[in-house]
């Protein structure tokens, strides 16, 4: 009668099997789905940033041109006019040039700055 | 069990007409999935594939400083389907006439279902039409807004609803856009002439037509295929909506954005010479001012203007004169401004100095029976004042003495009669007859500019070489391409083309210009108060049918500053003024005005500093 009982029950390593293949059975499609509904929003998400910086590239040309048209020499002059503001490119008598400093030192700039970082390094000591 | 005879005969004939149904429907499944696969897949592919082409973004056209002279604006073209607009087309078109800024009427006509008959021949509904062009991205937004909310009926819930899914592919469908690009120029007519324009032209691709922007005329002609990038294109699928699945997108690639012109045009110089030669025009009303500053050393075009001119936004309102760059095609006899190549060569070849003496005949000089004159009656002019006074006869006997095959030699060196190589379309060669076909007089008219025709511009450049102590340059005027991200994909550099003198002869006849702009000399409009100037004045008679019209003139001054150490080199020409015509009075004064104001906008540093201190020159605006 054991030895009976002991043929009809199935061996648990079957039962484990069986379960781990039903598992598979039901996760796959589940995980096709979720993979497929990912790559779905992505796609959206794509799309959707897609579209932000295509209207930011808008915004900005836009801004761009606006930008352009106030720089523009003729709306500026016409400004000028319009809002009395007497203002203008300065005289030539009216720009002073200042000396600029030579482009190589002189021997007497060499000794003079010599001095200077001696002095320097003495201080720090 | 035993199935009966007349059972079994009712279950065969079953199981026979089963057998010869699955056999239909498998012959059917082969017929199409097998037989006619390709046709039927391609003909499903056509449903749901969509391939987009992305058109590249045109370069924008940017002076020296940067600032924007053209660039492109993204806009669309609205479309409609009249087979899907049906018997809508009244509601649709009240909606979105007022949108499309175009009349009611108007639309009604063009939404109206109709039959075309297509290539095949067959005679189908019409499921194209264009409702406008050049429709703002902003715009189209507002129109999509009001078509998913227009009404067909006072209350849809009450109706089929099959009916209500009909209204809504009417809201979706009926309407559809097409990208397109509108060239603008934020400075509107500011050198137009360069810049010229763009119109957008239909070019057949793989993936059927598409609408691209194309120069028409100056810059966006001749760099065409650099401002143009290449286009993209996008392989996807759609849904029943046309709304694209991204994920089943199959190729994307992006577009090559076309590349950035940075010219040696400043916007700023630009300004200043338009608004001196409008001044010109009100002043002489004149057929046409034509008007450029150059850096004679590099040959950098700072300003090229003409008048009349045009806007390139609205290109419709403007003729084919006003959008004729005249300074680059018009050719014409110089007059006097052509002396300085006669003594430029003779000063060249050590025929003679500055200081020689040349006997002007009191104004009459009777050559190959022919009589020259000059304005003024001269005796004897030392070559110095040959240039300054501009006397015809003087100038005639120095091309004598050169005689012709040296004076050819020079003309051609100068770079007349062959185009100067110049980035703009349409360029003239001018009119330079070889030696042998000159006539007997040529060799004295030729001198004082007659007998030869040139554009503006090969005079301007002439003078540049002698201003450029002999080394004639090409004309520049695209100082570099860049790409997107800023990255200098082409830097152009200043080009010698030869040396037409030595630079001490181009020396001595700078001296001899100085003369020009001197008390003693013709031009002492030109003079500058903190620059010393040299320049020539032209004042040529126009031909007309073959003979010299009388009251008719081109007047001109070329000049550059300061004269030693040239920065500026700078172009006028009047066609015929009205009032007054000798280039001293009508074109010198221009010269001035663009000198001057050029010379404080780049800051040219003064030669004569002035004598003021320096607490009245920082008050005197105050004052």
């Amino acid at each position: 009668m054991a030895r009976k009982e002991k043929k009809t029950g199935l061996p648990t390593n079957w039962l484990i099997l069986i379960g781990v293949v039903c598992l598979f059975l039901a996760a796959a499609p589940c995980g096709y789905v979720w993979n497929k509904k990912q790559i779905h929003d992505l796609g959206v998400q794509i799309r959707t940033y897609e579209t932000q910086l295509e209207d930011a590239k808008l915004k900005r040309q836009a801004m761009d041109r606006i930008w352009a048209g106030m720089l523009s020499h003729a709306y500026l002059e016409d400004q000028v006019k319009r809002l009395h503001l007497e203002i203008g490119p300065p005289q030539l008598d009216q720009i002073i040039r200042l000396p600029e400093m030579p482009a190589t030192p002189t021997p007497q700039d060499e000794k003079r700055y010599a001095h200077h970082a001696a002095s320097g390094e003495e201080g720090r000591d | 069990m035993v199935v009966e005879r007349r059972h079994r005969r009712w279950l065969l004939a079953g199981a026979f007409f089963l057998l010869a149904g699955f056999g239909l429907v498998v012959a059917q499944l082969f017929e199409l999935q097998v037989r006619r696969h390709g046709e039927l897949a391609a003909k499903a592919k056509r449903f749901f594939e969509r391939t987009y082409v992305k058109v590249s973004r045109r370069g924008d056209i940017r002076d020296v400083r940067g600032t924007l002279l053209a660039t492109s604006k993204p806009v669309r073209t609205v479309c409609a389907d009249p087979s899907v607009v049906s018997t809508n087309y009244v509601e649709v078109a009240r909606a979105i006439a007022p949108l499309l800024e175009m009349s009611t009427s108007e639309l009604i006509q063009k939404l109206h279902p109709r039959m075309i008959t297509n290539q095949a021949g067959k005679v189908v509904p019409d499921k194209y039409v264009v409702l406008k062009r050049k429709v703002e991205v902003e715009r189209w937004q507002e129109i999509t807004n009001t078509m998913a909310h227009l009404q067909f009926v006072p209350d849809e819930k009450a109706i089929p609803r099959k009916m209500r899914d009909y209204y809504g592919r009417v809201r979706s469908r009926a309407l559809m856009i097409e990208p397109d690009e509108e060239r603008v120029y934020p400075n509107g007519a500011l050198a137009a002439h360069v810049i010229g324009y763009a119109a957008m032209e239909e070019r057949q691709t793989a993936n059927g037509p598409v609408l691209m922007c194309t120069g028409g005329d100056g810059l966006e002609l001749t760099l065409n295929s650099v401002l143009n990038g290449v286009n993209g294109w996008v392989q996807t699928e759609t849904d029943s909506a046309r709304r694209e699945i991204v994920d089943r997108r199959d190729q994307t690639v992006a577009p090559r954005e076309g590349l950035d012109a940075f010219l040696t045009i400043d916007a700023g110089v630009q300004h200043i010479v338009e608004m001196a030669i409008a001044d010109a025009w009100e002043k002489h009303s004149p057929n046409s001012v034509s008007a450029a500053v150059i850096r004679p050393r590099t040959g950098e075009i700072l300003a090229l203007a003409n008048l009349p001119t045009f806007n390139p936004n609205f290109l419709g309102q403007s003729t084919p004169e006003d959008r004729r760059n005249r300074f680059v095609t018009d050719v014409s006899e110089p007059g006097s401004t052509f002396k300085v190549v006669v003594v430029s060569g003779a000063l060249n070849d050590h025929l003679l100095t500055l200081q020689d003496q040349v006997d002007c005949e009191n104004g009459v000089f009777t050559f190959c029976g022919k009589q020259l004159h000059d304005t003024h009656r001269y005796g004897l002019l030392s070559v110095e004042y040959v240039i300054a006074k501009s006397s015809n006869i003087g100038a005639a006997k120095i091309g004598i003495r050169m005689g012709p095959e040296r004076l050819y030699s020079y003309i051609r060196g100068f770079g007349f009669g062959a185009r100067t190589g110049i980035l703009l379309p349409g360029e003239s060669p001018g009119i330079l007859h070889p030696v042998k076909k000159w006539n007997g007089l040529s060799i004295s008219r030729i001198p004082m500019g007659q007998g030869i025709a040139t554009t503006p511009l090969q005079t301007l450049m002439a003078m540049c070489a002698v201003a450029n102590e002999g080394v004639l340059m090409r004309p520049m005027i695209l100082s570099k391409l860049v790409d997107r991200s800023g990255a200098v994909v082409v830097q152009n550099e200043p080009q010698p083309v030869r040396q037409v003198m030595t630079a001490a002869a181009a020396h001595e006849m700078v001296q001899a210009l100085k003369t020009v702009v001197s008390t003693n000399g013709t031009a002492a409009k030109a003079a500058l108060p903190f620059f010393t100037v040299a320049g020539k004045t032209g004042t040529a008679q126009k031909a007309e049918n073959g003979q010299y019209a009388s009251g008719k003139y081109f007047s001109s001054f070329i000049g550059f500053f300061p004269a030693d150490a040239p920065e500026l080199c700078i172009s006028v020409v009047v066609d015929e003024p009205k009032r007054g015509h000798f280039g001293a009075d009508v074109a010198a004064p221009v010269f001035r005005q663009i000198a001057e104001r050029a010379a404080r906008y780049l800051a040219i540093p003064m030669e004569q500093p002035p004598k003021q201190t320096l607490a009245t020159t920082m008050l005197a605006p105050f004052r």
